[in-house]
């Protein structure tokens, strides 16, 4: 573990906190943001350039401000609000993640990863390419993604767009009202 | 291969369809996708078949349980219909997706399936915009995208502990336990084991009926099928172990939990619960596609007719009372109920009796005898819910109120039906066609009650190959094997690597290296094989070669060995 790991690790860590801890949403999702730098960086230090740049733009740039939009568009910053319909559960959750860690700390612990994982080259995206758009290798699942990418734009959109007016005879008053509501 | 191009362009052109036809014409369309793509399995029948390096697998597995995730889908677009077209294109969605998840062995690629097909479950559980449709909703995609990390961080797990992302691939250590458990905690999740079963409730219930139909049909049957290849591993140790508490805990807290209901919908997502953990028994042998595909198939036709009549009484809830004397009111809607409560009840004549004994009998060969009396035990206490319900069937009481015969489609009552009102446009189909697929499978449960060797063979090339010893298939097709894993030309520096390759279920395989035999490897059941090297190879060039026993070549790659 040479210092830049350890500082590595030790951001992570406590940026992870800040995130799950703090009761500001926009704290939150702007600890996440420097959580996802951070292990872009890391990921730099693992040879995995092309995804440690994928990370910034795509988790950083992307994801994590749709994320705030919906925060500061619902005023939803303040996290604390309305009744606790479980109190007494933080302690029991605590003891369930450090149950958890240390099962996988102790799983990972007796693992030796394999010497030499072969000549990575940066984890460039010259690398990257031929392995993801050659039918033999990854191409299936890359079009899948595509597929999933499709499915995930009409699921957002037919569960955000507003009831339509269906022109009917007969409509009932309570769902006029319904209309106006949403 | 056709299956897929069929649902895969029918689901991508009908997204842009759907913009200039009229929403009957969009249900068509889908009902015809899904219907074709079950002819196009049927036809292709017991072929095999390795695309794209091995991601794309078409097999017993693929076959068997497609076929009964897409029945469960054409069920729902039979009897659903919404005044807005994307209802039937997000079903076509997840049909789709749960052809991915049944015919792959890879696990990246069955995370990505397990996500096309969940996405469009959140949104149509949602389709009643009313409270518990929004909670079914935020519930199911909370802990869905909870139960999909915990997949992803297995996958990770399991690639490290055997380098391979072959489901099935063998492993050893606590690293490859852990691997294992996570993802069976997270497909456990999809097929509701408990204790992963506490969004089903509440899903099923705040769902239309229609979509809880699909639900507890397909959605089980492609969990299932990634289960299957899954925990396709010669030694059960931990994982076994993991397993059988599920199990265990889901037969007696599922049937138990049944009893405490008031309300059919939840009864019977309680009772989905259950059945899962009698599917769950086939796990423990390496043999059990075709029980489990058997047990499924009736499972799917039981479960979905009792979801049918319930929706054909409401898309809401179903109290008790509302099915007093159904079968003197509507005939056809209380023979069936009662079908398909027999059915799921275990009782011969049908065939859901016959389901539970095939899948009994894989446990009885794994010789998992305490789980298997727990199974047997846990179904007689269940008999007496599903009883309970038939006996209100056959009940005569007063007759039914006038709203109640509005609510039922046209051919059940000769009453026109209003237009769903407050279900997101969502009313039940009219016209025959709720009451054929009600019909048909009626006859089916009982058919297949009297002579369950017709759908057996479907799944399995010997009838009854249950009752005598596990016998290995032979096709007489030209089955490829190949190497996937190192790449041709790629260069390792010298350690410890790992083959990897695709073949034949079930042969053995030689691996040469240069011009000397290294080692054999069997072929799992999922058409993968993996094999770490015995020893270090030397610095150099190496040409690694998979042979068939006694055939002199085979396809082979070259590897240069680096300090």
């Amino acid at each position: 573990m040479s210092f830049a790991e350890l500082l590595a690790a030790a951001l992570l860590i406590l940026s992870a906190l800040v995130v799950v801890r703090t009761s500001n949403a926009v704290h939150a999702a702007l600890a996440l943001i420097a959580n996802f730098l951070v292990i872009a960086a890391v990921y730099v230090g693992l040879e995995a350039r092309f995804v440690a740049m994928t990370q910034v733009i795509v988790y950083a740039g992307a994801i994590v401000v749709l994320f705030l939009f919906v925060i500061m568009l619902l005023s939803a910053a303040q996290a604390n609000v309305g009744k606790d319909l479980l109190p007494g559960l933080q302690i029991p959750a605590i003891l369930g993640s450090v149950a958890l860690a240390g099962v996988l700390v102790y799983a990972l612990g007796r693992f030796s990863a394999p010497a030499n994982p072969g000549v990575l080259n940066g984890g460039l995206p010259q690398a990257l390419g031929p392995l993801l758009y050659t039918p033999e290798k990854w191409l299936y699942a890359l079009l899948l993604v595509g597929f999933l990418l499709l499915v995930a734009t009409i699921a957002a959109v037919v569960l955000v767009e507003p009831e339509r007016i269906v022109p009917e005879a007969s409509k009932p008053a309570s769902e006029e009202k319904e209309l106006v509501g949403r | 291969m056709i299956t897929l191009y069929i649902l895969g362009a029918a689901s991508t052109a009908l997204t842009l369809l759907g913009f200039f036809v009229p929403a009957r014409v969009s249900r068509w369309l889908a009902t015809g996708s899904v219907a074709a793509a079950i002819a196009s399995l049927l036809f292709t029948w017991g072929q095999r078949q390795t695309a794209f390096g091995g991601l794309y697998v078409v097999d017993p597995i693929s076959q068997s349980f497609t076929l009964v995730a897409l029945l469960g889908v054409l069920w729902a677009l039979l009897i659903g219909r919404s005044e807005k077209w994307e209802f039937s294109l997000l079903l076509l969605y997840a049909a789709a997706g749960m052809h991915f998840m049944a015919s792959s062995p890879n696990l990246p690629v069955l995370l990505i399936a397990l996500e096309v097909f969940s996405l469009p479950l959140y949104v149509l559980a949602t389709w009643q915009r009313d409270e518990r449709g929004f909670e079914a909703g935020l519930k199911y995609f909370l802990l869905g995208a909870l139960s999909a990390a915990i997949f992803l961080y297995g996958i990770a797990l399991h690639f490290g502990a055997t380098g391979s992302f072959n489901a099935g691939a063998q492993g050893s250590g606590p690293l490859y336990v852990a691997a294992l458990l996570l993802i069976l905690g997270a497909l456990a999740f999809k097929v509701s084991l408990v204790p992963f079963h506490w969004w089903t409730p509440d899903v099923y219930q705040g769902s239309p009926t229609t979509v809880s139909l699909m639900m507890a049909t397909a959605v089980k049957a492609a969990g299932f099928a990634a289960l299957v290849r899954v925990l396709n591993v010669q030694d059960q140790g931990l994982w076994g172990l993991g397993l059988g508490a599920l199990i265990a805990l889901t037969v007696i807290f599922g049937n138990l939990g049944a009893l405490a209901q008031q309300e059919s919908k939840r009864l019977l997502a309680y009772s989905s619960i259950a059945h899962a953990g009698y599917v769950g028994l086939g796990l423990y042998s390496g043999t059990a596609t075709a029980a489990i595909g058997f047990y499924l198939l009736a499972y799917l036709l039981s479960t979905g007719l009792a979801f049918a009549v319930l929706a054909a009484i409401s898309q809401g809830d179903v109290p008790y009372e509302r099915l007093r004397g159904l079968l003197y009111r509507k005939p056809l809607l209380g023979v069936a109920m009662s079908v398909g409560l027999f059915s799921l009840a275990g009782l011969p004549p049908f065939a859901g009796f016959w389901g539970k004994l095939l899948v009994f009998l894989e446990a009885a060969k794994a010789q998992q005898w305490g789980l298997l009396v727990l199974a047997l035990i846990t179904s007689a206490v269940a008999a007496y819910y599903y009883l309970r319900l038939f006996n209100l069937v056959v009940a005569r009481g007063p007759e039914a109120r006038a709203e109640e015969e509005a609510a039922l489609p046209a051919p059940l009552v000769g009453a026109p039906v209003l237009a769903g009102q407050g279900t997101g446009g969502l009313s039940l189909a009219t016209g025959r066609l709720a009451a054929w697929p009600l019909m048909v499978a009626t006859a089916l449960v009982v058919l297949l009650g009297i002579l369950p060797g017709l759908g057996y063979r479907l799944f399995s090339p010997t009838p009854f190959a249950a009752l005598s010893r596990p016998t290995t298939a032979s096709t007489t097709l030209p089955a490829s094997f190949t190497i996937t894993s190192p790449s041709d030309g790629a260069e390792l520096r010298a350690g410890e690597f790992s083959l990897q390759g695709t073949g034949r279920a079930g042969e053995t395989l030689e691996v040469w290296d240069n011009a000397s035999r290294i080692a054999e490897v069997r072929v799992g059941e999922n058409g993968g094989w993996s094999l770490m090297l015995p020893s270090p190879p030397s610095v150099g060039e190496h040409i690694y070669q998979v042979r068939r026993p006694g055939e002199g070549e085979g396809p082979s790659v070259r590897v240069r060995v680096v300090e």
